[in-house]
């Protein structure tokens, strides 16, 4: 599903995004919250298209369903004792009714890397990462298309990071979802998203590739956005230095140009 | 430099084999360690909310010495949990609190918690309620404020202001902070390092010591900030020949 708000009342201004299908996106700036509310849509609802169409009034609430948001903090949504529980208490409160409740629950489960055994656990009982593949499980439970994720990869050790890193990069892929990163860490954007979305002072500032948008650093550092610390580094050594190196994703990648050109 | 707080042989049965730390008076410590190290354990533990046959020594004396109300004007514990505030701005929770006017004198003079004093407590975001936590732990305590894995909580803009204002905080008051976290980003502006892993310090000493160990740091899951990364692999490469914090001092030594 390709959501699009055109000339979209925003304040006294207008806006226009487009949110791709089956990419890795991040979200960026400040004020998050209130372009936040815009995808998840809960404002306004003219000037939206999906799929290239125009979103109607009847179908409003069909298109809102398929968009999932993943809180960065878990506990305050749970008041089940075990997941079983909660993902049960997830469909009611959804209207889910699927014929076989447990299969489902093992099934969004499995796509998370999570195995059965968890739906007897208590939530409290987890590790940060399974809080949060247990939190993207309950998500798939109403099978949306976009899933919007605030700082997934916020205190996750290294293989805790690598984790969820192949959860949602396998919800991407196989099962061809829309995966919305918001983050304010410059150097996680880089590394798990395909594209950026910049909003700044209520303006969609950029909408980009990810690594051609944090190329443009003259442009970031004049709006105050933070750029990752490998790009920043490679611009001041081209700037500084006139350095003939490339800007580059990969620590190894760098060293391996610096090795060239120095 | 004056110990203030001892910490010796810990063990928990699962997660301590024999933690053994030391804290200077006047210092930040960062304790770093990957999901599940027991770091939140040991802010519990010096926040006296776990009990057990620890040898821990606060200005020499045993912890379990102090009354709770001793021990709480000596040391306090900040969790990022929101906590519900009873008075309309966090100054009024500083007067009930009987918080030193100096102390507060120092807040309301630094640029960095002086907007903070008069907003109304209800109205406070998820960050300045955390904030406001930290102004009233430094405010009740004497000796040490733990910060047990706040910084997740804030951008590294907030936290290279917060991390100025602790110093200035502590070099005032010759208090001590301990930090503890995941993240090693803002462990280059501290005096000191432990990192625990598998139930033990597994490092220990000043940031650029213990942050250049960066294969014995990714084997515990810890990413080493990017510039100490960098300036270790390209050492590694004879590129240069020490280690480098600050980007334009890198790139200086590298193309001059």
């Amino acid at each position: 599903m390709e959501l699009t708000w055109k000339e979209y009342p925003y304040k006294d201004k207008t806006i226009n995004l487009t949110i791709k299908e089956k990419k890795i996106i991040g979200l960026t700036g400040n004020h998050i919250e209130d372009l936040l509310e815009i995808i998840l849509l809960k404002g306004n609802k003219t000037k939206i298209e999906v799929n290239g169409k125009e979103l109607k009034e009847k179908d409003f609430y069909p298109t809102k369903s398929k968009i999932s948001f993943v809180p960065q903090f878990i506990e305050d949504n749970i008041h089940e004792a075990t997941i079983e529980e909660q993902m049960i208490e997830y469909m009611k409160h959804n209207d889910i009714y699927p014929k076989n409740l447990k299969k489902k629950c093992k099934d969004a489960l499995k796509i998370v890397g999570l195995e059965e055994s968890f739906l007897n656990r208590n939530i409290y009982t987890c590790s940060s990462s399974e809080k949060k593949q247990i939190q993207i499980a309950l998500e798939l439970l109403k099978n949306p298309e976009i899933i919007v994720l605030e700082e997934p990869f916020q205190v996750l050790d290294i293989p805790n990071k690598k984790k969820i890193r192949m959860v949602l990069r396998r919800i991407k892929d196989q099962f061809e979802k829309t995966i919305i990163i918001v983050s304010n860490n410059p150097n996680t954007l880089l590394q798990e998203t395909e594209e950026l979305i910049i909003f700044k002072n209520d303006k969609i500032l950029a909408q980009e590739n990810t690594m051609d948008c944090y190329q443009r650093v003259d442009f970031l550092k004049k709006h105050k956005i933070e750029v990752p610390d490998i790009i920043d580094f490679v611009y001041l050594a081209k700037k500084n230095k006139k350095a003939k190196i490339d800007y580059a994703k990969d620590i190894r990648d760098l060293i391996k140009d610096i090795y060239k050109h120095v | 430099m004056e110990v203030i707080l001892n910490i010796n042989d810990l063990q928990i049965d699962n997660l301590w084999k024999n933690l053994s730390l030391s804290i200077g008076r006047g210092t930040i410590t960062t304790i770093a360690g990957a999901n599940h190290s027991g770091k939140t354990t040991l802010a519990k533990i010096l926040d006296r909310k776990i009990e057990g046959k620890f040898n821990i020594n606060l200005r020499g004396r045993d912890i379990k010495e102090y009354s709770l109300e001793e021990y709480n004007q000596l040391i306090q514990v900040v969790y990022p949990n929101e906590i519900r505030y009873t008075e309309k701005t966090p100054f009024e929770e500083m007067k009930k609190e009987n918080i030193h006017k100096t102390k507060i004198s120092f807040f309301r003079m630094n640029s960095f918690s002086k907007h903070l004093l008069e907003k109304e407590t209800n109205k406070l975001t998820r960050k300045e309620r955390i904030l406001v936590q930290i102004l009233l732990a430094l405010g009740k305590a004497n000796d040490i404020v733990v910060l047990d894995d706040i910084d997740y909580e804030l951008n590294k803009e907030e936290l290279d202001d917060l991390y100025a204002f602790l110093k200035a905080y502590i070099k005032t008051f010759k208090m001590s902070i301990i930090i503890t976290t995941l993240s090693l980003e803002q462990a280059l502006k501290t005096n000191e390092i432990y990192i625990i892993d598998d139930g033990e310090v597994l490092l220990h000493g000043d940031p650029i010591s213990v942050l250049q160990k960066d294969n014995v740091l990714n084997k515990a899951g810890l990413e080493v900030p990017f510039m100490i990364d960098l300036s270790v692999k390209l050492r590694d490469y004879d590129l240069i020949k020490k280690i480098d914090c600050e980007k334009e001092e890198l790139i200086d030594t590298l193309w001059n």
